[in-house]
């Protein structure tokens, strides 16, 4: 009995003294890990992909977050052709503002106004639905949907095209799908389907497919290349693929606020407009000089 | 019999004793502050993990870069992408050693306690002391404040000349941590 008294007693002592061993010789990192080992872990969405909800005049999957507003103005130019009209710059062909605010992180809901060609308002919703992760559980690609409603507002002639209320809306679907491959590069593909119900003429079609391709890539803290092309489905026999539309440019962004610059063929703003194959020849110089300023704005509770 | 019993039993309280030497929490609060006169900028992380050694008097922090949250959710995101680097350095550290002698067993508050030690942050470790509060309570819990300055320039943090007017050299952090 006493043996098996001194047998644990010894077995006890073993113990502690492994208990004090870690505690005495604890060299830093030992700390340090056992710090990992108790932080909450963060939920390793990857961010950054864009530096703005725009890819150009397209949306990315970026998303306004919850209790932000995003308040954006973009301008196209007229053609770059000559000094003459100062290289496009003497005439605005199109001048678009947007407001977005994120109703969540997750839901952000949107209105705005072009002004050519119809004078158009859009209504818009975008629902990030999947989010790129890395870590522990991680997930390739985000992955968001973006709808709008769209009303034509400018006088038609005659009165009945003008009465038709129906006539004046169209309707925006896009899935966006990205991925941030390395802190430089992001690329993003968007399947879109634009519904009107009423066109100019009979040879336009109602319904148009396109896919969007684009992509971004940093070269410095502040500032990235970016460019995004609309590849329209040929379904229709009015269909000119020179008339698909392309825009490149750049992103700077400063604190609280991100311009783009770019050319492009696109005379709208509006998906509505510029993914149905209805832009310039890019390569007939077609090209219009474009820029949107972004500045947001926070009703977050924490704001003082 | 009794005595080997008696034996064990001190034993065992030794090792539970052992167990107890640390004092940890996972959610400390630290908040760090630019003012400019262009503007002020504040972000909080209330994820801060901290173990408090009370046997060698050694208080160490770890806070992920990603848990601060700011007004604005595009500086958030600089924050982390342009900044900081969180995706490549992810947390700040700092381990330090309480230069004062100090009482656990007693409720009592110690005011103007020094901790030296490092900070790690954005992949610079750099010679840190700060000025803490060290309050200790009935329960015996304890309580740490503390408020330091640190220099961007220590931790190779770079401030672009675009925006050099609204963010400040030095930044303020405010730090508080309830241990159990």
């Amino acid at each position: 009995m006493k043996k098996c008294l001194a047998v644990l007693c010894l077995i006890v002592c073993a113990l502690s003294v492994y208990a004090q061993e870690p505690a005495n010789n604890q060299q830093d990192d030992d700390l340090f890990a056992e710090l990992d080992d108790l932080t909450i872990e963060s939920d390793n969405e990857v961010i950054a992909t864009f530096k703005s909800t725009r890819l150009l005049i397209g949306q990315s999957t970026e998303r306004v977050k919850q209790r932000q507003l995003h308040f954006r103005i973009s301008h196209v130019f007229g053609k770059i052709k000559g000094i003459d009209n100062f290289f496009g710059l003497d005439q605005i062909n199109n001048m678009h503002i947007s407001l977005e605010y994120g109703l969540t992180d997750f839901i952000q809901l949107g209105i705005a106004r072009s002004n050519k060609p119809d004078k158009t308002y859009s209504n818009s919703i975008k629902v990030s639905a999947l989010r790129q992760r890395d870590g522990t559980s991680p997930f390739p690609f985000a992955l968001s949907y973006f709808g709008s409603l769209d009303i034509k507002t400018r006088e038609y002639f005659p009165e009945a095209r003008n009465k038709n209320f129906s006539g004046r809306l169209e309707y925006v679907n896009q899935l966006l799908i990205s991925r941030k491959f390395n802190k430089d590069l992001s690329l993003q593909v968007s399947p879109t389907f634009v519904y009107r119900n009423l066109t100019e003429t009979e040879n336009d079609p109602n319904a148009i497919f396109s896919i969007a391709m684009g992509g971004r890539y940093l070269i410095s803290r502040s500032i990235s290349l970016n460019a995004e092309y609309y590849y329209t489905l040929p379904t229709f026999d009015t269909h000119d693929a020179s008339k698909n539309t392309l825009a490149v440019g750049m992103d700077i962004e400063t604190g609280g606020h991100v311009f783009q610059l770019y050319f492009t063929n696109a005379f709208a703003l509006h998906p509505g407009k510029f993914a149905i194959n209805q832009s310039g020849d890019f390569f007939n110089r077609d090209i219009n000089f474009g820029f949107s300023i972004l500045r947001e704005f926070s009703f977050s509770k924490k704001s003082k | 019999m009794n005595k080997s019993l008696t034996l064990l039993l001190v034993l065992f309280t030794v090792a539970v004793t052992q167990a107890q030497e640390k004092l940890i929490t996972r959610t400390g609060v630290i908040t760090f502050s630019s003012e400019t006169s262009m503007e002020n900028i504040e972000a909080t992380s209330s994820q801060a993990a901290s173990i408090f050694d009370t046997s060698k008097n050694v208080i160490a922090f770890n806070v992920l870069l990603k848990s601060f949250k700011f007004e604005k959710a595009l500086m958030e995101e600089h924050f982390n992408e342009k900044y900081v680097h969180s995706d490549k350095y992810p947390a700040a550290k700092f381990k330090g050693t309480i230069d004062q002698d100090i009482d656990l067993n007693t409720a009592q508050v110690y005011k103007d306690v020094t901790i030296s030690g490092s900070m790690i942050l954005h992949g610079v470790t750099s010679p840190k002391t700060v000025k803490a509060v060290i309050e200790v309570m009935e329960d015996k819990s304890v309580k740490v404040t503390s408020d330091f300055k640190i220099t961007l320039a220590t931790y190779k943090v770079e401030i672009p000349s675009l925006v050099k007017d609204k963010i400040s050299a030095d930044i303020d952090v405010n730090l508080e941590a309830n241990y159990k």
